[in-house]
């Protein structure tokens, strides 16, 4: 299979730039590159969700237009993505059977479904999945990433895409998963495997090509590269430009404390942080990350623990409580959790900071466009003004809309969770500046990010979870990958 | 020269991106087609007084209707709220004129608009406390509300109504009818309240997206109870311009209203997911299902023809908002 010269625009926006992909029959052929280097728009054009504007995709050797979804699964090619497309209230054999039941006339003869759709479910999941009849709902994630897998090899395809299929999965199930894809190899599947797991693809794939901001970089035999090769092809500069220098007040004062958190995903969580520091949150999906700082923050309920806020204990039940005590809390989903999309920038930015620009229930509107007018310059977000909605912005300015918000709220205490993630580097860059600028100010930062570069760059401290317990922490000294990921996996270092 | 031109095209797309000019352009071409349609009568002086009238009712139960769609969600029960308060209201009235009174009865009124902000509140604290879908729970309240007239009326009007209210109904304060006046009183302060308040400002949060307001800080449960309410008050206050004009409490008397608001929310660019809209447009999307109302009636048209009309005119409205998306 071949991708030449693949072109992508979307509005002023150029997610492929001429962009080339070479995949061998039968091979387990990686697709790396940073957030946002264009590798889900790449393989969306591939299995037919995108019409390129330019170039061309051959499978075996023949030339082809991949018209739609549809038409990409009837040449044999398709993806699974890491929002898994199962319909939770169906069992496996109905998802498997979906979009394929007319093979069976139009009265469904769940016999010959049960045979059909099971052939493939066993294939894949080779008697781990107990029954399936149950709805998927209740399967876990790894479960239901097999059935999946059995769906789109029912549809005979020759080549699957997989985005990013380990994010959820723990590390047994990234075995099974590893085996089921040298199955699929020796069966002559070709797989094309989407991840930001390094070590992965070392163990995994053959070959592997590496895009950069939309544009094709290099591929190469996985056995001729190493680890380093790869992380500098996907930056494309040394590491240490791309994170400011730190400026730190270094105080001692412990602004919020954590004692014995138990909540739902997490148990036992004990902390300090201090104040002018940037704590960093990593651990691997699933960890109860989120869960904790959302605890705290009042989003969700706590079962068990204290919580102590510049020395007050603090009860927060509801988010509106947690801005009184000096708390902010940029979410990791600023689409639906973030941002008003439907509104304009100026209401976004002032919706934590009501309360500074009115009096007795009425808001100054001068005030107000004052002061969303100072966070809009400060933070150099790309718009003509503050009355665009905020629907049309890039996800880098969409974030960086959501960090104006926190900043106007004058939080003292802000959470950030993945906050570059989804952003080009550029604009990732101004966020580590106006991250180091914050805690110069005296704000304390709490960072979640998945990115191990990206918290061993910024965080002064770095706290690691493992499945909803703290594992381990490490000071600047002690900062490595390996420790890292050694801790979020539930090692001991 | 060329300055002043690329000004004036400035200007016209300025006015014409703005959100609420659809509406306002749809109502004057209502109005001139209006004026073509009946020259003699639509344009005079009594007949816009008495379009503005009848648009006051229907205006008023809008406001809080657009309060609640805004946040996302819907009156159904704004129907029986409205007989309500006109039957016990006019059932008072009786008693009161009997005794020999023919004043305004502050005190009454404010106890059926203290009703009206009941049963809101009922609505408000099931369909939020319980997260429930608004649409059923209203139309169930609604069912509940109304066969509760129905009993204590049994079906018929009732009641009677002190001169000041009917004066209020029939004459004009400096040239306008009295429930005009007092439908742009409660324009303003609502007006005021969803653009300059706190409050406002969260309704339109809670609207455009509801987790992303919690997570802000913003008080959801609360505040989205509060819309609903506002919207029992202005359908309590909506029955008490009713029955004033219509000089009884009628239980059959409100019929269609709960649509015809709906309807000029819709029309004005309310959006029905919340978070998008405003009283100006609503405005106008209440003058001109009036006017259309009026012009039909003028031209004699077949009565069932103006519900073909008002359908039509909705549907018209809601697909322009989309493609203006």
């Amino acid at each position: 299979m071949e991708m030449l010269g693949v072109t992508k625009t979307f509005s002023k926006v150029t997610a492929l730039d001429q962009v080339d992909l070479r995949v061998k029959k039968g091979e387990i052929h990686a697709l790396i590159g940073e957030n946002g280097a264009g590798k889900s728009t790449l393989m969306k054009v591939l299995s037919g969700v995108y019409k390129p504007d330019a170039g061309t995709v051959k499978i075996d050797g023949k030339e082809v237009v991949i018209k739609s979804p549809r038409d990409a699964i009837d040449k044999g090619v398709a993806i699974i993505y890491q929002e898994l497309s199962l319909v939770p209230e169906l069992d496996a054999v109905k998802n498997v059977m979906l979009g394929q039941e007319k093979n069976f006339c139009r009265i469904i003869k769940t016999q010959e479904e049960n045979e059909f759709a099971g052939k493939y479910l066993d294939y894949v999941s080779r008697g781990s999945l107990a029954s399936y009849k149950t709805p998927v709902k209740k399967l876990s994630v790894a479960q239901q990433q097999m059935v999946d897998i059995a769906k789109a090899l029912s549809y005979q395809t020759r080549i699957i895409i997989m985005d990013e299929p380990t994010d959820s999965l723990t590390n047994s199930e990234i075995e099974v998963l590893f085996e089921i894809v040298r199955k699929l190899k020796a069966d002559g599947i070709t797989v094309i495997y989407i991840s930001h797991r390094l070590e992965e693809l070392f163990a995994l794939c053959d070959r592997v090509t590496v895009l950069r901001d939309g544009k094709y970089i290099a591929d190469e035999n996985i056995r001729d590269i190493d680890k380093d090769w790869l992380i500098s092809k996907m930056i494309g500069r040394d590491l240490k430009d791309t994170f400011p220098p730190r400026h730190r007040i270094r105080s001692t004062e412990v602004v919020l404390e954590a004692e014995g958190l138990t909540g739902e995903r997490f148990e036992n969580i004990s902390f300090q942080l201090r104040k002018g520091e940037i704590l960093g949150l990593s651990g691997l999906v699933g960890a109860g990350r989120t869960e904790v700082l959302r605890a705290i923050f009042g989003a969700d309920k706590l079962q068990k623990g204290k919580v102590t806020i510049f020395g007050k204990e603090a009860d927060i039940s509801h988010p509106s409580r947690a801005l009184k005590y000096g708390l902010g809390f940029a979410t990791e989903d600023r689409k639906t959790q973030g941002l008003f999309l439907n509104h304009d920038i100026k209401d976004n930015i002032a919706a934590a900071a009501l309360d500074k620009i009115s009096k007795a229930g009425f808001v100054s509107g001068a005030k107000e466009k004052k002061m969303t007018e100072k966070y809009f310059q400060e933070l150099r977000v790309v718009a003509p003004d503050t009355g665009k909605l905020c629907r049309f912005l890039s996800g880098g300015n969409q974030q960086k809309v959501v960090l104006a918000k926190w900043l106007a709220s004058e939080c003292k205490i802000l959470f950030l969770d993945e906050p570059t993630r989804g952003i080009d580097v550029g604009a990732k860059y101004e966020i580590y500046l106006l991250m180091d600028r914050l805690v110069q100010e005296g704000v304390s930062i709490i960072m979640i990010s998945s990115e191990m570069p990206e918290v061993m760059g910024v965080a002064d401290r770095i706290l690691v979870m493992h499945e909803g317990v703290l594992t381990g922490e490490l000071s600047q000294e002690e900062f490595s990958e390996e420790g890292i990921m050694k801790l979020a996996s539930g090692e001991k270092l | 020269m060329v300055g002043n031109q690329e000004t004036k095209k400035n200007i016209v797309r300025k006015i014409l991106d703005h959100p609420v000019s659809t509406p306002y352009i749809a109502l004057i071409l209502v109005f001139v087609i209006s004026t073509i349609a009946s020259p003699d009568i639509f344009p005079t002086y009594t007949n816009i007084a008495n379009i503005l009238r009848q648009a006051s009712i229907v205006g008023m139960v809008s406001i809080g209707m657009t309060v609640v769609l805004l946040v996302g969600g819907i009156d159904l029960s704004v129907t029986s709220v409205m007989a309500l308060c006109a039957c016990l209201l006019a059932d008072m009235m009786e008693a009161g004129i009997g005794q020999g009174k023919q004043g305004i009865m502050l005190g009454q009124v404010l106890l059926v608009l203290m009703i009206g902000c009941l049963i809101g509140l009922v609505n408000g604290l099931i369909i939020v406390t319980r997260n429930l879908e608004p649409f059923i729970i209203t139309l169930g309240v609604n069912m509940v509300v109304k066969g509760i007239v129905m009993l204590y009326t049994k079906g018929a009007p009732g009641g009677k109504v002190t001169e000041a209210w009917v004066h209020f109904g029939s004459k004009y304060v400096m040239g306008i009818p009295c429930a005009v006046i007092l439908y742009a009183v409660m324009m303003a302060v609502f007006i005021v309240i969803l653009h300059k308040t706190v409050y406002g400002r969260h309704i339109y949060a809670i609207g455009s997206n509801a987790e992303a307001a919690r997570l802000t800080g913003i008080k959801v449960k609360i505040n989205k109870i509060m819309a609903y309410v506002l919207c029992g008050f202005t359908a309590a206050l909506a029955g008490v311009m009713l029955m004033a004009r219509v000089r009884v409490g009628e239980p059959n008397g409100s019929a269609n209203y709960d649509m015809d608001a709906l309807a000029a929310a819709v029309i004005g660019g309310t959006a029905m997911s919340g978070g998008v809209g405003t009283l100006a447009g609503t405005l106008a999307g209440v003058l001109i299902m009036a006017m259309v109302n009026n012009i039909l009636n003028l031209i004699g048209a077949d009565p069932n023809m103006q519900g073909v009309i008002r359908g039509a005119i909705i549907l018209v409205a809601v697909l322009f908002q989309r493609r203006e998306k």
